[in-house]
């Protein structure tokens, strides 16, 4: 969720001012990772998008809500616009995902292709999670390609929101993976793999762990690999590595600060994370993670490409277009047209002849 | 949305909103926004249209840019802005004077006048400019003004209570004692005004006062209480002087 951490925000006087960023990457990408309404639930809308992803150079976007909204206080005078811009508490926003279906199904059906939009405006502590998602599949069977982003653990905006602390391991989640799973469906998942202050192991990580473990017929993907504004652990890009050789389940994203902080510090990538992206390049997305302002979309992801050069053109082709299409693409309508998974039917087996 | 170029080193992209024209400035990292608000002039008004995308605009600039932007937008300013509690979030945003000073010459009378409409709103505006920018506020808004806004005595007090001492006791003087005695109709208006004024300010206006006046004004016991309880301990005990009443004061701290 970018917010004056991302270099695209602040600015460098010693650095040279170009307008070449607006165009965005070279690359012609999936954004794998788009907010298209703020945490006051507003949104520029779906042509808005549209323009901007044609002027970003962005083919596709993976898009949904946000789950939460901030609320305006009778202690805030000012409305606040961003889930830090005061003390005040978040709640769960079920319509979100209301505004984001009748924003796609707004836009002519060509358009519409562009979107992978997915539901995410339930609260992930709440045993009835998985009504709201089976409800938003009967009243809009033809728009998702998915669940996400699911917001678990986020250090400040855990804190700010009402309700038991959200996270990957909270049993009611179970039957939302499950769903997910009888369904091929891709659940996006933001687990902070630590917490704020404990920097020396992630504290955070067993609990998104387990969730992936018990089900391994659940494609998870693990949005900025975990990382978050203060949030950060030695050896990362030795644990992304485990992980995804241990979880063939497991995608992750690369979006947001994990980019800037770990994969191309200072903008010079890390030769650790060029041989993990081409290593594990089939289930890597990138993304901007942006929150609504889809203007800023071409110097976010033209970011990326001082990373995207060295790398080969499989992987490359991968982390712009084809991991995100693999995970997202051909989902819509997928509930309606085929029943759920079923597991074999049991039949006592026939004792061997001796 | 209609979209109007600008050129930098021979590259041309086109703006059509504010949200495209800050993240325009943002990645030619701060080197060419004069050139780009220049470029721009004649088509500035038609980007920015609203308070939000003024507000967007004004962040992403130097304090000299944001006086170029605001001279740039002079007739339509108060039209982008709107209404007082825009102008008040606007004016809080900014840190330097002159950019404060040359919005408001920017906005001049009838700006001002077509987005203050109450003295509360005056008085969120008045918080968050400082010294000679307050002064010049008052004086572009007109005494005439100023005491139209000034309805009741809690109007009156929260416009005194955003100025410093000097000007408070100049603003005074320019409405005129008379004036702001006429405001005051019971204990609840008196408690309102000393409340917001320095102990110095307060005696002069109780001086005006005979105590037979006073106690009449306050007229029974719960109006003095509520008085009471809301003065400095240098008014209170100048005007349980001149009501003739036992302060009981320190007592009740001991107690």
């Amino acid at each position: 969720m970018p917010h004056e951490q991302i270099p695209t925000w602040t600015r460098d006087p010693a650095a040279h001012g170009s307008l070449t960023p607006l165009q965005g990457s070279k690359y012609r990408q999936i954004d794998g990772h788009l907010h298209v309404v703020n945490f006051i639930q507003e949104t520029p809308g779906g042509e808005n998008l549209l323009d901007q992803m044609d002027r970003a150079n962005i083919g596709k976007a993976v898009i949904f809500g946000l789950p939460v909204s901030k609320m305006w206080t009778s202690y805030d005078r000012e409305g606040p616009d961003y889930y830090l811009a005061s003390d005040s508490p978040c709640y769960y926003y079920a319509y979100t995902d209301v505004i984001v279906a009748e924003m796609v199904r707004a836009l002519p059906a060509e358009r519409q292709e562009r979107l992978y939009p997915l539901i995410c405006g339930f609260n992930p502590t709440d045993g009835y999670a998985l009504r709201h998602i089976e409800r938003l599949y009967a009243q809009y069977p033809d728009v998702w390609s998915g669940i996400g982003e699911v917001l678990l653990r986020h250090d400040d905006l855990t804190a700010f929101t009402f309700g038991e602390n959200a996270r990957a391991n909270h049993r009611a989640l179970w039957p939302v993976y499950q769903f997910a799973a009888d369904h091929d469906l891709p659940v996006l998942l933001h687990q902070n793999i630590t917490s704020v202050t404990k920097n020396d192991h992630p504290v955070y990580l067993w609990e998104l762990e387990e969730a992936v473990a018990e089900f391994p017929r659940t494609r998870i993907v693990f949005a900025h690999c975990g990382m978050s504004r203060r949030v950060n652990v030695p050896f990362y890009y030795q644990m992304v590595d485990r992980l995804l050789a241990q979880y063939p389940n497991l995608y992750v994203d690369y979006s947001w600060i994990i980019y800037d902080v770990v994969i191309c510090p200072d903008g010079k990538p890390s030769p650790d994370w060029l041989a993990l992206t081409e290593k594990y390049s089939d289930r890597i997305c990138l993304g901007s993670d942006l929150v609504a302002r889809f203007e800023r979309m071409g110097p976010e992801l033209q970011r990326y490409d001082v990373f995207l050069d060295q790398l080969s053109e499989t992987a490359r082709t991968n982390l712009c277009w084809n991991t995100a299409e693999a995970l997202y693409g051909g989902n819509k309508g997928k509930v309606k047209a085929r029943p759920a998974l079923t597991v074999p039917e049991w039949k006592s087996p026939v004792p061997h002849a001796l | 949305m209609p979209r109007y170029p600008i050129t930098i080193d021979q590259e041309t992209v086109q703006i059509g909103s504010s949200a495209e024209l800050a993240v325009a400035l943002d990645v030619l990292q701060g080197q060419y926004d004069r050139e780009v608000l220049t470029q721009l002039q004649p088509h500035l008004s038609r980007i920015i249209l609203q308070p939000n995308q003024l507000f967007t605009v004004m962040k992403s600039l130097s304090p000299d840019d944001q006086v170029f932007l605001i001279q740039a937008l002079q007739g339509n300013l108060a039209g982008i802005i709107q209404d007082a509690s825009h102008l008040r979030d606007l004016l809080a945003t900014l840190a330097e004077e002159k950019v404060e000073t040359a919005l408001l010459q920017a906005l001049g009378p009838d700006g001002l006048h077509s987005l203050i409409l109450t003295g509360e709103e005056l008085a969120e505006v008045l918080e968050w400019v400082y010294g000679q920018t307050d002064e010049l506020t008052l004086e572009l808004l007109g005494l005439e003004y100023v005491q139209n806004l000034c309805r009741e005595a809690a109007e009156l007090s929260m416009i005194l209570r955003s100025l410093d001492t000097g000007l408070q006791s100049w603003l005074i003087d320019q409405l005129g004692w008379e004036f702001c005695l006429g405001l005051i109709r019971d204990g609840r208006d008196l408690a309102y005004l000393l409340r917001a004024l320095p102990s110095a300010i307060s005696e002069r206006l109780l001086k005006h006062y005979e105590p037979a006046q006073l106690a009449s004004l306050i007229g029974n016991s719960r109006d003095w209480k509520y008085l009471y309880q809301r003065l400095e301990p240098a008014e209170a005990d100048f005007i349980t002087h001149i009501l003739g009443l036992k302060n009981t004061r320190r007592n009740s701290h001991a107690a």
